[in-house]
């Protein structure tokens, strides 16, 4: 017995009120995205000339300072893991926690200790509701980060990267987070961020071979210029990852919602047939029911 | 391996100017300073003040910058900071009441990292603008 007319109704009624929760949410997504996207872009040229300015120091300085020493043996990593507040967009926390999950296992195999720092409601959950300990958590920004809440993250991270590996302190600090390549193409990534280890990351802004000849001058001493700039390069660099995963977080979740919008017109679509011809075969019914009857009085 | 200086003034807002210089003057945490063609490389930390940067052809642009970072390496120069604005784009009178609000908070003792900041994008901008006034009048 298939459903009945009133029952295929219903259902149409209840898919179109989700479908334009769903619209309604893509059409948000995507006004978002362009803010974020702009404002991961706006960024771009401060982060490549940090990045250039960095790599040129420490490609002609011999000092020696601790952000950019590396550990003999490492015993301890940190992890910062960033994720979205809220779930509704698609595969994008599920890709996240894949290759944080890798990257945990593969630093465990190493024997290294792990502190695991989340950013984002959705990580933080997915540790805290298996019992797993987290260092520390910042959330409620994922979809517009601020300097300020990168500023947060990164003075804490520096503060544990500092202290000695005694007391608990970190030897390395590793980010997973999202890239933006388009708006249908995010790419979560994992970097390392401490020790130094100076990535290009557009060749396109490239700086010509070094002349290794040239040393640095530094005005004043070497160690409060370096004291200063790495700071600021850890900071920036978690800034850019907190809004170039925004900008991400946003296009999954507009990808999502449409894709959300489209399986709910089908399914519109499909329960109106149905409906049409429950109702149909209603009309016929009466109609046989109608005819036989009069037959039957007929005869 | 002479040629123009190539400068960017960048903050976290985008860059702020760009282009060709023969010249370029900051503050940095000890003095005033001059960078030429071909200058050494150098990082230096930089106060809040005016930058004076003379273009390729002969035009002096001002702008303020609110300390942070310059790095000059084979003729390629930039200014890394917080917070920088151009000298025209400055409100003085705007500045100086920012200015003494800060100063204002300074004595009350209810003074944070934030406030730290404005109080030298202000003192830059005062810096900057007085300097452009004075090139302009001339």
């Amino acid at each position: 017995m298939p459903a009945t007319l009133r029952e295929l109704r219903e259902r149409r009624k209840s898919v179109s009120a989700t479908m334009k929760i769903t619209k309604a949410m893509e059409l948000i997504a995507a006004s978002r995205v362009m803010r974020a996207q702009a404002r991961a872009r706006q960024a771009v040229p401060y982060n490549e000339e940090l990045i250039r300015a960095v790599s040129d120091v420490a490609a002609h300085t011999e000092v020696a300072h601790p952000l950019t020493l590396e550990p003999p043996v490492c015993e301890r990593a940190a992890v910062l893991i960033i994720s979205a507040d809220r779930g509704l967009a698609g595969a994008y926390n599920a890709n996240i926690i894949r290759t944080a999950e890798g990257l945990i296992k593969r630093l465990e195999e190493e024997n290294k200790q792990l502190d695991i720092y989340t950013c984002g409601r959705k990580v933080k959950d997915y540790f805290t509701f298996r019992n797993r300990e987290i260092a520390d958590f910042w959330m409620g920004f994922s979809e517009k980060p601020t300097y300020t809440d990168a500023k947060y993250i990164g003075v804490r991270l520096i503060e544990e990267f500092l202290k000695p590996t005694a007391e608990g302190g970190v030897d390395e600090l590793h980010v997973v987070f999202t890239r933006f390549k388009s708006m249908v193409s995010q790419q979560v990534q994992i970097v390392r961020l401490l020790p130094l280890e100076v990535v290009e990351e557009d060749t396109e802004a490239g700086t010509g071979p070094f002349v290794m000849s040239d040393e640095y001058h530094y005005e004043p001493k070497a160690a409060v210029v370096l004291d200063k700039l790495l700071p600021l390069y850890i900071i920036n660099r978690i800034h850019f990852a907190l809004m170039e995963s925004a900008a991400s977080e946003l296009a999954a979740r507009q990808q999502a919602m449409h894709s959300a919008t489209d399986n709910a017109k089908q399914l519109i679509d499909s329960l109106t047939r149905d409906a049409n011809q429950a109702r149909q075969a209603e009309i016929t019914q009466e109609i046989n029911e109608i005819v036989g009857g009069a037959g039957a009085l007929a005869g | 391996m002479s040629g123009p200086i190539k400068v960017e003034v960048v903050s976290p807002e985008g860059i702020i100017w760009q282009g060709n210089a023969v010249g370029v003057t900051v503050i940095n945490v000890e003095g005033s300073l001059g960078i030429l063609i071909d200058h050494e490389p150098l990082l230096t930390l930089l106060a809040p003040g005016a930058a004076e940067i003379i273009t390729e052809d002969g035009r002096r642009e001002v702008m303020a910058v609110a300390g942070g970072f310059m790095s000059v390496f084979e003729n390629r120069l930039s200014i890394l900071t917080d917070h920088a604005v151009m000298g025209h784009e400055i409100s003085i009178d705007e500045a100086r009441r920012g200015f003494a609000k800060m100063e204002e908070l300074q004595r009350v003792g209810d003074y944070t990292d934030e406030d730290e900041h404005l109080y030298n994008q202000y003192l830059a901008q005062i810096k900057a603008a007085e300097k452009y006034a004075e090139l302009h009048q001339g």
